[in-house]
């Protein structure tokens, strides 16, 4: 894989005509602050705003959490959609089905999800989705890892990884990359329902199936036997304490078996 | 429509003396009432004791008169999920008990699976008390913020 610049006509080459259509605005940078910013902020709001960087200086998760974002190959977009109020539930979780789709149809295999939306190859991160909504619009953003250093592998907090890591002979150029995600995200923004269409196949990538887990949120744990998700993309633990079956739409999952 | 173009017409009529303004563009039409009784207040003195022995219907009564006392306006929770009062654990609350806001000012966020959805306010007023704790969860429809 070989250090490209971002290039407009290079993403655009691989494009369908139906993808185009549904672009209004692109907006590639070497480095910005956040891809996600960027487009909250810009004015005037139409949908179909595309943003990419090369770097972030100050890249985000959740909650404050940073996303390490070094120049280099790795992805690190945006898109502007206008959605009604509300109607953007369970988003997240399909944003995640849909790349990890895309990546395993561009050959890279055994990834996988963990609620709500990690990609994880082995337990590690390879990308992630934040969504952030003002008023009728959702901000998309997603980070993909494709090379990382060791250096950089030290620097972020929890287990990841890249594809280059997962496998070194795939050989894709980031532009075609971005196209081909674009290709298969914009059509589901287009005529997105909710989640419930999407709700069996989350079901068959979610990693963690049927595993016990500790759903961790504030200061409260809840341990449990993850039963999938629920029409709504909430998780599903039949909790130890009482052994019933309970929905969550908030907080972060932890395998038991890597609690130590 | 834009937010703050509707905050910008808001504040022109509140400057003149028109009761009603409706506007069509293209697709998009907008009309604001300036005394109307179907106003989107909500007095639940079940769950505020401070606005029980309260006479909502007193209050919506046509009237020009800007001294008499408005109702508390409640902002509730339009999702499930988790309230947040700041961007991040280290950055400043968006709001604190007794500051002003404006309609459309960022009150708090609620997050469900990773999707951050900024709350604004409905309602220009000062925020006289906010019911839910940071990083507490909330139901839809829960009562967040009583602004008068």
């Amino acid at each position: 894989m070989q250090n490209h610049a971002l290039i407009q006509t290079q993403i655009a080459s691989l494009l369908l005509p139906s993808t185009q259509s549904l672009i209004s605005h692109w907006h590639l940078f070497d480095s910005i602050d956040s891809t996600n910013q960027y487009l909250l902020d810009y004015q005037p709001k139409t949908q179909g705003q595309i943003c990419f960087a090369q770097m972030q200086t100050a890249g985000r998760g959740r909650r404050g959490r940073r996303w390490l974002s070094p120049l280099g190959q790795n992805i690190y977009g945006s898109i502007l959609w206008q959605l009604p109020s509300n109607h953007w539930q369970g988003l997240s979780l399909v944003i995640g089905l849909i790349i990890v789709q895309t990546l395993t149809k561009l050959g890279w295999q055994d990834l996988g999800l963990k609620w709500p939306n990690d990609i994880i190859y082995q337990g590690k991160k390879l990308g992630g989705i934040l969504i952030e909504v003002q008023g009728d619009y959702v901000v998309i953003g997603f980070g993909i890892n494709i090379v990382l250093s060791d250096h950089d592998l030290s620097r972020i907090e929890q287990a990841a990884i890249s594809l280059q890591q997962i496998n070194p002979e795939i050989q894709i150029e980031r532009n075609l990359l971005i196209g081909h995600l674009l290709n298969a995200i914009l059509p589901v923004l287009a005529n997105y329902q909710g989640f419930l269409p999407y709700q069996k196949q989350w079901q068959q990538w979610d990693a963690y199936f049927n595993q016990v887990l500790v759903l961790v949120m504030e200061e409260q744990q809840w341990q449990g036997v993850n039963l999938g998700v629920d029409g709504k993309g909430g998780l599903q633990l039949r909790c130890k304490h009482d052994n019933r079956v309970h929905s969550f739409y908030s907080g972060d999952i932890i395998q038991t078996r890597l609690l130590g | 429509m834009d937010i703050r173009k509707i905050k910008k017409l808001i504040e022109l009529i509140q400057e003149s003396d028109i009761a009603e303004l409706e506007i069509q563009e293209g697709e998009e039409s907008i009309r604001i009432n300036r005394y109307s009784q179907a106003s989107p207040v909500t007095v639940a003195p079940t769950v505020m004791p401070a606005a029980t022995g309260f006479d909502s219907h007193t209050s919506t009564t046509t009237s020009t008169n800007e001294e008499e006392p408005c109702p508390d306006h409640i902002l509730h929770s339009p999702m499930v999920g988790t309230f947040y009062r700041a961007p991040s654990p280290t950055s400043k609350n968006f709001v604190e008990k007794g500051q002003t806001v404006e309609i459309g000012d960022t009150l708090c966020i609620i997050e469900a699976m990773k999707i951050l959805n900024a709350i604004e306010s409905d309602k220009a007023g000062t925020v006289v008390d906010i019911l839910v704790e940071n990083g507490q969860p909330v139901e839809y429809n829960q009562p967040l913020f009583i602004i008068e």
